[in-house]
């Protein structure tokens, strides 16, 4: 079993205000993707609206991360998606009824049918694990809790008595509990990310980026030196004093529409959308995010943290729009406060290539230098490139991926009882 | 070498709690006729307490008035007075929202008995503008103390200076305190001290633009802040905006203030003490495992030295080091003496690996210098600088803890949480909602701050408190021991800031 993402962009026919798409997607219920058919860890519905006087027109987006078996990641996404028409094709349909080409009276298959073809390729993605499903996260997650349980209520002993007493409680609670159904601590663990190369990684920092770099890649960053000089001249920046003097009302009612989305348990979902600069950055925004990607595959998936930042569950970045508009859609845990400041803070280089090429980012140097480390400035310049995530569904909302990989090395640390230098480390990790 | 501040031009709270004075009084008050609160502000406005005196010796002048006052308004509050469109645009989002709004409210974990609409003042459709808070006496406080305070006040708020006081809110005496807060707990212990201001320490320094507005933050860059139009200020009052002529600064040298008006069930705490201490096997019996358990939950024992330093016995009562500690330097960096999600360990993590203290893959190793250095500047971007006093009388004069837990006491006692930052969002709201009611704190789970964030309706129903080590220990059902019953955000503003405010316009 793996995870696997997709993103659909509908454009929705009909010009604003949207009331019956809105209405739809108010009465849509989050609920609904927790069909354990799905297998669905996260799944969003957003309305991306534009004024009458756009020059894009509204979208509608459809995103998931789910478990699948299928190797090949367009036929997963295929399968997908007719399956969640065939479980939830009533409310997708109401919603994407109001979407060009889309019709209230399709079949299930034909509405799937349509949703492939608006499916929209990621530029860059990153996931904070791609080897965990649902039943071992939540197999996982009682499995703390139970040891927890165990220990709060045991005579204090020494601690390899009190490891081997809570194995067997374990052993014993298998047979009866459900949620610890298919728990056999006598096999191997399922795998988590060996110690040494999580420990080389989180630590490599800057070099890491590159270590990764590509002859092809440097090789075109030096033919557009002269243009990304320029550029850093000439560019304006997001002028938050002035944004901020001139907020109307309908800028207030966006503020808290987007606040009243937020921090109902500790994840949360960040959706955001920005023209870019010019025609001519796309080339090499495109590349800043193929390096982007790269670094995802081969050094951030799977170790929890993205560019120093341990909080994303996943990150991705799409061109719409003719590659005129660039879409952000993440997953993080706690507050919108809290992840803006690790951009600011832990991870301001690989978002400075992410972003640097569009409207209004904070000013960068050579693209990956500066930029978000102007704090008041990029915060103010992301909030107001946010979008409302309408419908936002979460199968863990009060597991942060700190959560989920501690709880799979308490795991992994029953299957295998630690040696004498590691247990100490293993009752650490029950918090 | 920083910059040296002008002292005179920063009201004096902002810069000291006025320790030395036992006594103290907010009025929280509207204002009725602009121009008269004008003409007021106007005829007091020299009379304010500012911050020369923190410039030099204590036994040279000048000295803190004898009685001293400040002054803070709201964004309605600037409103009210006619402050320039210009720059009642430039404050920052929360603060011209409120702190009732309902969103706010959510993450500040403001519901159920907390929330808002059961507020005493400061809720929606209710609104304050500003706030007189006013200290006198010296050593311990006499009746005549509080005569005067109340007498400066209602000469003060009054409809011959256009306002009508809302609620004027009571301490208790700082002497009969002892700088403990009601559950019988050391307070006021850790607070970050401002970089530029003379005769103070030099450990836990943060840029005056943390507390100041005009002034450099921890990013080397000034807050935004709110600004007006040169040529709304032709006398010029205000110092002109650097590299922008056309712009003067009316935010320069003021703060952010957070009031909240906390109360507090003491019995409750201790009664849920004695409950879940016989939860924890081989836990002391009695008031030693009363006491030991509060302690877990505080991160300091009742005289205030910290659990990190003395983890099985309070040290002695005249601990002079029980702020300059660091967890990963005592063999604490997970939480086996300190516990994670104590109150004085979320609420200001020091040294604590975030997000997670317990991989070490991630969080590297409390011993290098270098590590300890980077954790320290990522908590240091969070701080506030704490100005509050408790009121109401404690339960038991000497703080017994046998008495806190079984005198019954109808009398409503708590803590006015004051705290001054330059930027609500990241200071004071983050401190809040990620490290206080962040149930999921530095790796924890169901484990909101024992203190301020226990037995919510939202976001999360569990309420547990967890003691690291080996074995780790749970007790479950923390109660809400501290309820919300008012607050509001309001701005100090600078001399200057209060000069051009009060101008007369006619």
């Amino acid at each position: 079993m793996r995870q696997e993402t997709l993103t659909v962009v509908a454009r929705v026919a009909e010009g604003p205000p949207h009331a019956a798409l809105r209405s739809a997607l108010q009465a849509f219920e989050r609920a609904r993707f927790a069909d354990p058919r799905l297998g669905i860890h996260f799944a969003r519905l957003v309305l991306l609206a534009e004024p009458s006087s756009a020059e894009y027109g509204s979208s509608l987006v459809l995103e998931s991360n789910f478990d699948t078996e299928i190797a090949d990641a367009k036929a997963a996404r295929e399968a997908h998606l007719g399956l969640l028409c065939e479980r939830l094709g009533a409310p997708l349909r109401a919603a994407f009824q109001h979407c060009a080409r889309f019709s209230a009276s399709s079949s299930d298959a034909e509405l799937a049918a349509l949703l492939v073809k608006r499916l929209v390729p990621a530029t860059a993605a990153y996931q904070g694990h791609t080897a965990r499903d649902l039943n071992r996260i939540r197999l996982e997650q009682r499995l703390r809790d139970l040891l927890i349980d165990f220990f709060s209520s045991a005579v204090q002993a020494p601690p390899r008595e009190l490891y081997h007493a809570a194995r067997e409680h374990v052993r014993l609670l298998c047979l009866s509990e459900p949620l610890l159904a298919g728990l056999d601590l006598d096999q191997p663990a399922p795998p988590v990310p060996d110690a040494a190369v999580r420990s080389e990684r989180l630590n490599a920092g800057l070099w890491a980026w590159f270590r990764n770099l590509s002859w092809s890649l440097v090789g075109f960053a030096l033919g557009q030196l002269h243009h990304i000089l320029s550029w850093q001249k000439s560019d304006n920046q997001f002028d938050q004093r002035a944004r901020q003097e001139a907020w109307a009302e309908a800028d207030f009612e966006m503020f808290a529409e987007i606040a009243g989305t937020e921090d109902h348990a500790l994840q949360n979902a960040l959706t955001h959308v920005v023209p870019l600069k010019h025609a001519d950055r796309l080339a090499v925004l495109t590349h800043a995010h193929a390096y982007i990607d790269v670094m995802a595959k081969k050094h951030f998936n799977d170790i929890g943290q993205l560019g120093g930042i341990p909080t994303i569950h996943f990150a991705k970045w799409l061109l719409l729009d003719n590659d005129t508009r660039l879409l952000f859609l993440s997953n993080y845990d706690s507050s919108w406060e809290s992840y803006l400041g690790d951009f600011v803070d832990r991870a301001a280089v690989g978002l400075n290539l992410a972003w640097t090429c569009t409207e209004g980012y904070p000013n960068t140097k050579l693209l990956a230098l500066a930029g978000a480390s102007d704090e008041e400035r990029f915060k103010a310049w992301s909030r107001a490139q946010q979008r409302p995530t309408q419908v936002f569904y979460t199968a863990y909302p009060e597991l942060g991926i700190a959560a989920l990989n501690n709880n799979s090395w308490i795991r992994c640390g029953l299957h295998h009882p630690p040696g004498a230098a590691d247990l100490a480390g293993w009752f650490r990790r029950l918090t | 070498m920083q910059n040296q501040l002008d002292l005179d031009d920063i009201q004096g709270l902002i810069l000291s709690g006025y320790g030395k004075k036992p006594a103290a009084r907010y009025a929280i008050f509207e204002i009725v006729e602009p121009g008269a609160a004008r003409a007021w502000l106007r005829a007091v406005l020299h009379g304010i307490q500012y911050g020369s005196f923190r410039g030099t010796r204590r036994r040279e002048a000048p000295f803190l008035d004898d009685l001293c006052f400040n002054v803070a308004f709201t964004h309605e509050g600037f409103q009210r007075l006619g402050l320039d469109q210009t720059a009642l645009a430039g404050f920052s989002l929360p603060f011209r929202e409120g702190m009732y709004e309902v969103h706010r409210a959510r993450r500040l974990g403001d519901d159920g008995p907390s929330a808002p609409e059961h507020w005493t003042w400061g809720k929606a459709g209710q609104p304050v503008h500003g706030l007189l808070a006013v200290f006198a006496g010296e050593g311990d406080a006499d009746a005549e103390d509080w005569v005067r305070i109340q007498e400066f006040i209602v000469a003060q708020v009054c409809r011959a200076h256009g306002t009508r006081a809302i609620t004027v809110l009571d301490t208790v005496a700082s002497n009969r305190t002892r700088r403990k807060e009601h559950f019988g707990f050391r307070d006021g212990i850790a607070n970050p001290r401002i970089a530029g201001l003379p005769r103070d320490r030099k450990d836990d320094i943060v840029a005056a633009g943390e507390v100041l507005l005009g002034q450099s933050n921890a990013y080397d860059k000034e807050p935004l802040s709110p600004q007006v139009p040169a040529s709304a200020d032709p006398t010029a009052i205000l110092d002109p905006v650097q590299d922008e002529p056309t712009r003067h600064d009316f935010g320069k040298n003021g703060s952010y203030l957070v009031f909240r008006q906390l109360v507090q069930d003491v019995q409750g705490f201790w009664n849920y003490l004695e409950a879940a201490r016989q939860t924890i096997p081989g836990a002391p019996p009695g008031r030693a495992g009363r006491e030991w358990l509060g302690a877990k939950l505080v991160g300091r024992w009742p005289n205030g030295t910290p659990l990190s330093l003395f983890p099985h016995a309070p040290g002695p009562d005249a601990q002079q080091d029980s702020d300059s500690f660091l967890y990963g330097l005592n063999e604490d960096s997970f939480g086996d003496r300190c516990p994670i999600g104590s109150h004085i360990r979320r609420s200001n993590p020091r040294d604590t690996a975030l997000p997670v203290p317990h991989d070490p893959e991630l969080s590297g190793d409390p011993r290098d210098e270098s590590v300890r250095k980077e954790r320290l500047a990522l908590t240091g971007r969070h701080r506030i600088l704490r100005r509050g006093r408790s009121f109401g009388p404690p339960v038991d004069e000497e703080y017994d803890s046998d008495a806190l837990r079984t005198v019954a006491s109808a009398e409503e006692r708590g803590l006015h949480f004051l705290c001054f930052n330059a930027n609500l969002s990241r200071q004071f709201e983050f401190v809040q909602s990620n490290w206080v009611q962040n149930p999921a704190f530095a790796g924890l789970s169901s484990d909101p701050d024992p203190l301020l964030g226990a037995g919510r309706a939202v976001p999360f129903p569990a309420s547990d408190f967890t003691l690291q080590g080996c074995p780790v220990r749970r007790v479950r059902n923390v109660p809400r021991v501290v309820e919300t019953r008012g607050g509001a955000y309001f701005f100090m503003p600078s001399r200057k800031a209060l000069e051009f405010l009060a101008r007369d316009r006619a």
